[in-house]
């Protein structure tokens, strides 16, 4: 019977949805604006990620050679950066070429001065890009312990600040999520309880005339899922608008942006519709199930 | 059929409501439960619907002692008693013929049994054309019909009415009165609480009077506040 049920179900959420319009509305509001919310912290955790892998993906280790290295010395050395995992590209610059790179932008009475110096001075190096910053303690161990490299040189600013705002983009959104997911749960429970307090006396009648719990529950529950998928595609559609308009504004307003590349919407889907479809659903279900149960106690 | 052996119903504020009352009402009778205002009656007609529990004592109906009942068997005792209350208690959102289905729903009817049987207790109550009208565009004696409908679709054994024309004029009144005498005749056994003196009287039926959680009286043919 309880299969059978699930039409009837359907059916009566269907029609309760458009039949009590105001608190259904209410509701979807509710459910919209809390799930907006947590749009807003996944799709700005992801761009963060995004931004730092970006950055990092540019974080440069300057491997220093030994100034009399030989020819099989710097072979090896080639071989054991390329053997390590964390390295994306390398790329050979010899002291002239480090030199000549250094005087590029120099007004000319530096250039006079720097004359005086001779290539052979200037040491030869690596240029090592690494995959992630995560890695780059592990890395300048790993590679000043190759025969041959006499220092390991990092950017550190650039790369503390990259793991710095990651990890408090990651707490920080770790933690809003739980409190939102709380204060979300409390605010939906609350408009739910409010609705069914509306229809209480229905719930009774139901009770007294012999409806089984599940045969009462089921409807609201089914309305609440209702409410939920509603919310989760309004939500969709006006975090797409947001988000559009955000990126705009952003790349418009600060030009140096534009270096870098925003997540774009179609590949937050991956990320949006699954949790807002879950969280929509979710907190509809759920919020009904528990907030009816008090008047099903007659 | 009805038994209420050694009753005593104390609520939870001190008030005491039934004092080990006791009686038996047999299959096919037609009781009036009468008496003042908190004299016992509601109380007597909340036991028998299992909203409240006896504090002592056994109240019986079809041989299930209703106090012991299991929560999940609750809803399956109360499809076998048939219930009409003062202010009708229809579903307001279902229709006419909606509100009554609907105790056929829940116990697993199927559509074509539904749809065969409703109408035509609609129209033993005397509705037929009223199917799709809602609560709120039906009179108080319309509304008390589909409710009396509604209470006998599943054709129950027992029918408690608890003031079924309290908000009623006493025209409709005895229409009502007409429809639940007619369900008695059929074999329901009929329990009224009532404070409608004219319809007590003019019924000539078994009265038993509570007074301050007491049997007063109990009467086969008695009046509102005599034997007749």
């Amino acid at each position: 019977m309880f299969f059978r049920s699930i039409g009837k179900f359907i059916s009566e959420a269907f029609k309760s949805v458009f039949k009590n319009g105001f608190m259904t509305f209410a509701s979807v509001i509710i459910v919209t604006i809390c799930l907006i919310l947590f749009g807003v912290l996944e799709v700005v955790t992801v761009n963060v990620n995004s931004i730092g892998e970006q950055i990092s993906g540019n974080c440069q280790l300057q491997v220093y050679l030994k100034k009399d290295i030989t020819d099989l010395e710097l072979t090896n050395v080639a071989e054991k950066i390329d053997s390590y995992d964390f390295v994306r590209e390398k790329s050979y610059l010899t002291g002239k070429d480090r030199f000549d790179k250094f005087k590029e932008d120099k007004d000319p009475e530096t250039l006079a001065y720097l004359s005086n110096v001779p290539d052979s001075a200037i040491k030869s190096s690596y240029q090592v890009t690494l995959k992630d910053t995560d890695e780059i303690d592990k890395a300048v161990t790993l590679l000043s312990r190759i025969d041959g490299v006499e220092k390991v040189v990092n950017d550190e600013e650039v790369i503390s600040f990259i793991n710095t705002l990651k990890n408090v983009v990651n707490n920080f959104s770790l933690w809003m999520v739980i409190v939102f997911a709380f204060i979300s749960i409390f605010i939906i429970s609350n408009t739910i309880k409010l609705t069914l307090y509306s229809r209480r006396k229905e719930i009774n009648i139901m009770k007294y005339i012999g409806a089984k719990d599940y045969y009462i529950r089921g409807p609201f529950v089914t309305e609440g899922i209702f409410v939920g998928l509603i919310a989760a595609c309004i939500a969709f559609g006006l975090t797409y608008l947001l988000y559009t308009w955000a990126i705009n504004s952003l790349n418009a307003t600060f030009t140096f942006l534009n270096q870098i590349k925003f997540k774009k919407f179609s590949e937050l889907l991956i990320v949006l519709i699954p949790s807002y479809a879950v969280m929509g659903i979710g907190l509809g279900a759920v919020g009904s199930a528990v907030s009816i149960r008090k008047y099903l106690k007659v | 059929m009805i038994q209420f052996n050694n009753v005593s119903m104390v609520y939870d504020n001190g008030v005491k409501a039934l004092d080990n009352i006791s009686l038996n009402i047999e299959k096919g009778e037609f009781v009036f439960l009468v008496g003042s205002s908190a004299a016992g009656k509601s109380t007597m007609v909340r036991l028998m619907m299992r909203e409240i529990v006896a504090t002592e004592g056994e109240v019986i109906i079809n041989g299930i002692d209703v106090g012991k009942l299991k929560r999940r068997k609750i809803p399956l005792f109360r499809r076998s008693i048939g219930v009409v209350f003062q202010d009708f208690r229809l579903l307001p959102n279902k229709t006419a013929y909606e509100n009554v289905a609907y105790a056929m729903e829940i116990i697993g009817a199927k559509r074509k049994t539904i749809k065969e049987t409703v109408p035509s207790v609609l129209e033993l109550v005397g509705l037929s054309g009223k199917e799709k009208m809602y609560p709120n565009e039906l009179s108080g004696g319309e509304q008390q019909r589909v409710a009396l409908a509604r209470a006998i679709v599943n054709s129950p054994d027992v029918l408690i009415a608890d003031e079924p024309t309290g908000n009623l004029d006493p025209e409709t009144s005895n229409e009502i009165m007409q429809i639940i005498d007619d369900i008695n005749k059929c074999g329901t056994t009929v329990i009224m609480a009532t404070h409608a003196e004219k319809i007590v009287d003019s019924m000539q039926k078994r009265v038993i009077e509570v007074n301050h959680g007491n049997i007063a009286r109990d009467e086969m043919r008695g009046g509102y506040n005599y034997v007749l």
